[in-house]
């Protein structure tokens, strides 16, 4: 006989992890592609800690099982678009019910549809596991630790994480960073439902006619998303332009050709889109100079 | 909706077992061992040798093995089956398997492919001459590609054995196609053998010849262990081993004087996959609709069905005349572009009328509803006025484009199958509680026919709805009124269910047990069809169809956004309104997944590589948001309340309308293939932005030059087209 556990709170819940082999279950829609008959598994949803979204002076706040309907319905935080851009191309209404942001970077797929975003965006996550106090300590929030990584460093590679298995993502921090140019897209072989082929994200800055930040993310083109900030760092000093940075993503991005898509299209994509959105950035860096001029 | 439907799936019997199949994992070899595990005393392994009669499935001709015996010839021929109580054992146990191959050499490209298993020809007028007297000829290859049906429930049935029958049910759409296989199989007499559909969730063509293979391989399995036996293939299984839309390439030479077609010379060739199973009435389909809906008084037509070491390709909606509709209308627009001229009114001067000869020298014998359909296509589309306005656009990220085409669909069966073949036959029981009782052999698959048939017999009987009972077809019960295909159904079962409650009518006795039985007869207007030379009426009526498609392309991603789609059918009359439209949405949305994202390809192993929901792309209604289907009245005489056909048709014309406003929106010359994927796309419009890509010169033929004739005016094929971008 197999047990599921429903725990009511975070440190019950990190017991539990600790104590024997549960399986997180957030939403469910990554796990129940695969299920084993055999597992035990630890629900997420109803852990009152988990589900919050807010904000601090310098972070966005998402808990880690709060799912897409969430973060698109809610009213409290003006969260970035660009992640909202994002949450509306998962999957479709039912699963956007279900899955949650938690869910989508502790699966860690190429494809995960959020990641291009929150890579660009700079987004750390937070971990918490049961601390064994002394003896006679009963389950206080004093027992449970955490730690703090940026998502680049958590995400290892396909499907793999730095997480312990006795580690829960708790929340998602994105930094208040103001944008003046974002976007996001997504590529796939049809408009719901679907697992990308390619997806990108584009985030700028720009001031007084200087671009003062720049973030360029690719999904499903590697194991992980893939940013670079070298190659960002050189179009930020006016080390590229736009034909020299195209050329240093051609030469990074090393996509393959699988069942959904080829490598040629998806490096062909991927260029046209940092080629689009590298123009529009300048011709907005431009004319922000030209006001500034008058 | 009340979730009272029983599949196959949730049926239970009393000491069911289950039967898993273990399928070659080679495409071409010859079988030199099987090894298997040890096997526990509760399972049974069931092969060729089981087989008590014939070792072939009876589908048109009798060569698909039930169990291969010697040779397997694709990956996912079936070579035993491991029948036991627990699913999950006997999966565990196949896994244990091991088979010794010897390969031999696989072919998987019909071109290459020396085993013609079918070879048509057909035509008439003076071909050579006219394109000797031609102003123009023009010639271009096309292909289209697999589609798999992707009904709701994959294939599934069960067998069962009892001392006086053998009882086979489950999911099919023709329950006396597999009688016949059933009985051939197991060498019984027909009252040995009952067939009974259960519901069914859809089949578009799928559960034709699928469920006859199954059927055999079940009851042979029930026969050994006297069990009844259960077997529905999971997903992945039906997707990668059982039928699919025939791919084709269809190559077009045409002659054109004085602005109009005075030729077509045409060869099709299909690829029939590992077996005959369907392909000769596919290819027949094909060829015979080749030349469009357009008048082509000299006309060559050639058709060859090929064998290669794949899947065995069967029916689908539409049944080969996709294939080549697409080619034709693709042609005719090609030639309306290298004339200068606007495609659809090049189309619209050489069109069909009624009393005009059909390809096989048939008539339209019946108003062709063309003309009324283009009109109110324009209505809704402003089809013209686009056009015009998005040829007159910039090169910018995004681009738009519009597309029409026009098809029609031959209602039932091709040539005299009806008469020589099928002899349909249905009854009507009236009970003593004067309800009426539908007999006939057509199953219910989602296309509603239970509504139709029953709103027809209680219409002429003049009694409410409610006191028809129609029950799923069960061959101990129902006569032999034919298959569920063609779109024949409602037409042609229909008629002569009305018939027979007409008859009913007459002699109605309340209280009193009553049975009427109606028999088909051939409409005596048609001109019979000669099976060796394609020549007479191939059908006994057209359903007529405007397809019409929009769409924005992002040139950056190669994605097309529809952003409009307008489909317009004359089925004669709909029986049931909500149903027509139905069927036109569906299978309007089947053609666009089929037009552009429809992708599945072999291995170079020959494995099927999109065998999941995931990876083989069928569209959902996000990705065509405003489909408008609209229907006209033009009531045939010989079918019930005018009605003809309809299944099939919406699929038909959508290719070709969808590849037209691509190639508007790309801007960059010809296309000729489906599905366009987007990686199509982008492949054409050149990875590189700033590199012109010259149209290629190779379209227009130039024969008559080379023959020593006076050459023929050659237009440039691009005529106006840009290069690409
Ligand atoms: C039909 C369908 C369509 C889909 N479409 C898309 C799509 O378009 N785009 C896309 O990106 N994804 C898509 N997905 C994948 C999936 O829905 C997303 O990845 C989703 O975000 C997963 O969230 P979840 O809460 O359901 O994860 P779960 O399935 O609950 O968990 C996923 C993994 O993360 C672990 N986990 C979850 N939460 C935590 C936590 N707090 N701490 C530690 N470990 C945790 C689980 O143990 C598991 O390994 C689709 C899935 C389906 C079934």
């Amino acid at each position: 006989m197999v047990n599921s556990y429903a725990p009511e709170n975070l440190s019950e819940a990190l017991r539990l992890l600790q104590a024997g082999k549960v399986t997180p279950y957030a939403g469910g829609t990554d796990i129940m592609v695969h299920p084993r008959a055999a597992a035990s598994y630890l629900f997420l949803r109803q852990l009152p800690e988990l589900g919050q979204i807010s904000a601090t002076e310098q972070f966005y706040v998402i808990g880690s099982t709060v799912t897409y309907q969430d973060l698109l319905t809610q009213t409290k935080v003006d969260l970035p678009d660009v992640l909202l851009q994002a949450c509306r191309k998962v999957a479709a209404p039912p699963i956007r019910n279900l899955g949650t942001l938690g869910g989508n970077i502790c699966n860690a797929s190429p494809a995960g549809d959020t990641l291009p975003v929150l890579y660009a965006l700079d987004a750390s996550v937070r971990l918490a596991r049961f601390e064994p106090a002394s003896v006679n300590v009963k389950d206080t929030d004093g027992s449970i630790s955490y730690r703090l990584l940026p998502l680049r460093q958590f995400i290892q590679g396909v499907r793999r994480t730095c997480r312990q298995p006795d580690e829960l993502l708790t929340e998602i921090l994105i930094p208040k960073v103001r944008y003046t140019l974002t976007e996001y897209e997504k590529i796939a072989a049809r408009k719901a439902q679907a697992i990308s082929k390619v997806s990108f994200c584009g985030a700028a800055a720009a001031e007084a006619g200087q671009l003062t930040r720049l973030a360029l993310a690719f999904g499903s083109v590697g194991v992980t998303v893939v940013r670079d900030s070298q190659i960002e760092t050189a179009i930020l000093n006016g080390d590229y332009d736009i034909a020299a940075a195209v050329k240093a993503y051609d030469q990074l991005l090393r996509p393959i050709t699988d069942q959904r898509s080829t490598a040629g299209y998806r490096r062909t994509v991927c260029l046209n889109l940092v080629r689009n959105f590298l123009t529009a950035v300048l011709a907005q860096t431009r004319s922000g100079a030209q006001v500034t001029d008058q | 909706m009340r979730g009272e439907a029983l599949y196959v799936d949730d049926l239970l019997i009393d000491g069911l077992l289950y039967g898993r199949l273990l399928h070659s994992e080679r495409p071409h070899a010859r079988i030199l061992a099987v090894r298997l595990p040890s096997l526990p005393p509760t399972v049974t392994v069931v092969d060729w040798q089981d087989v008590p009669a014939q070792n072939q499935i009876h589908i048109v001709q009798d060569d698909m093995p039930i169990f291969a015996k010697d040779e397997v010839e694709y990956v996912g021929d079936v070579i035993l089956m491991l029948v036991g109580p627990d699913e999950q054992q006997l999966e565990d146990l196949l896994s244990q398997v091991r088979i010794d191959y010897q390969d031999h050499e696989p072919v998987f490209d019909p071109e290459q492919s020396q085993q013609i298993f079918f070879d048509y020809h057909y035509g008439h007028g003076e071909v050579e001459q006219a394109f000797a007297e031609a102003d123009h000829i023009f010639s271009e290859t096309f292909h289209t590609g697999l589609q798999e049906q992707a009904y709701l429930e994959p294939n599934g049935l069960i067998a069962v054995p009892t001392t006086r029958k053998m009882t086979v049910r489950g999911s099919m759409q023709c329950p006396y196609y597999v009688k016949t296989a059933l009985v051939k199989a197991l060498g019984k007499a027909a009252e040995q053998v009952q067939v009974v559909q259960d519901v069914t969730g859809g089949g578009f063509g799928g559960k034709e010849d699928y469920p006859s293979v199954l059927a055999c391989q079940l009851a042979v399995a029930a026969l050994k262990t006297g069990k009844p036996v259960k077997c529905v293939l999971n997903r992945r299984e039906d997707m990668a081993t059982t039928s699919k839309r025939h791919p084709s390439r269809c190559h077009y030479k045409v002659a054109v004087k004085d602005g109009l077609v005075t030729a077509m010379d045409i060869d099709v060739l299909m690829d029939s996959g590992a077996y005959t199973t369907l392909s000769p009435v596919v290819l027949q389909r094909g060829i015979i609709g080749a030349p469009g809906v357009y008048n082509t008084a000299n006309l060559r037509v050639h058709g060859q069905a090929r064998k290669t070491n794949t899947v065995p390709n069967g029916a689908f909606r539409g049944f080969g005349a996709p294939q080549t509709f697409f080619a034709v209308e693709m042609m005719m627009s090609h030639i309306a572009v290298a004339l200068k001229q606007e495609p659809l009114a090049f189309k619209a001067r050489q069109l069909v009328a009624q009393g005009d000869m059909t390809s096989t020298e048939g008539r339209y014998h019946f108003n062709v509803s063309l003309p009324e359909l283009i009109q109110r296509a324009e209505e809704l589309s402003h089809y013209r006025e686009k056009r015009q306005a998005y040829a007159r656009q910039s090169e910018a990220r995004y681009r738009k484009g519009i597309g029409l085409s026009l098809i029609y669909h031959g209602c039932g069966f091709t040539g005299n199958s009806e008469r020589d073949f099928i002899k349909a036959v249905v009854k009507l029981k009236k009970r003593r509680d004067d309800r009426v009782e539908v007999l006939a052999s057509n199953a219910d698959i989602g296309q509603g026919i239970k509504t139709t048939f029953a709103k027809i017999v209680a219409d002429q009987l003049a009694i409410p709805l409610d006191q028809i009972i129609v029950n799923n077809p069960d061959t101990d019960l129902v006569p032999d009124s034919g298959p569920t295909v063609a779109s024949r159904s409602l037409m042609t079962v229909g008629q002569l269910l009305a018939q027979a409650a007409a008859k009913l009518k007459q002699v109605w006795e309340p209280g009193k047990e009553q049975e009427i039985e109606e028999q088909y007869q051939h409409p005596e207007y048609m001109i019979p069809f000669d099976m060796e030379r394609f020549a007479g009426d191939a059908y006994p009526t057209y359903s007529w169809a405007v397809s019409v498609v929009e769409l924005e392309l992002d040139r950056l991603t190669g994605t097309a956004d529809i952003s409009g789609a307008w489909g317009i059918f004359d089925v004669g009359v709909p029986i049931d309104y909500n149903i027509v439209q139905g069927q036109m949405q569906g299978g309007f949305l089947q053609g666009l997944g089929y037009s552009c994202m429809e992708h599945l390809a072999y291995s170079p192993a020959g494995v099927p590589q999109q065998t999941s929901f995931t990876d083989y792309i069928i569209p959902t209604a996000a990705d065509v948001p405003n489909l408008v289907t609209d229907l006209i009245n033009n009531p045939f005489s010989h079918g019930p309340y005018g009605a003809k056909g309809a299944g099939e048709m919406p699929m038909v014309g959508v290719a070709p309308a969808y590849l037209e406003a691509l190639e508007q929106a790309m801007n960059c010359g010809r296309l000729e293939h489906v599905p366009f994927t987007a990686e199509d796309v982008l492949d054409r419009l050149g990875a590189d932005p700033d590199r012109q890509q010259a149209e290629p010169d190779t379209w227009v033929s130039r024969e008559r030059k080379a023959a020593g004739k006076p050459a023929a005016q050659v237009k440039s094929a691009g005529g106006g087209d840009p290069a690409c971008r």
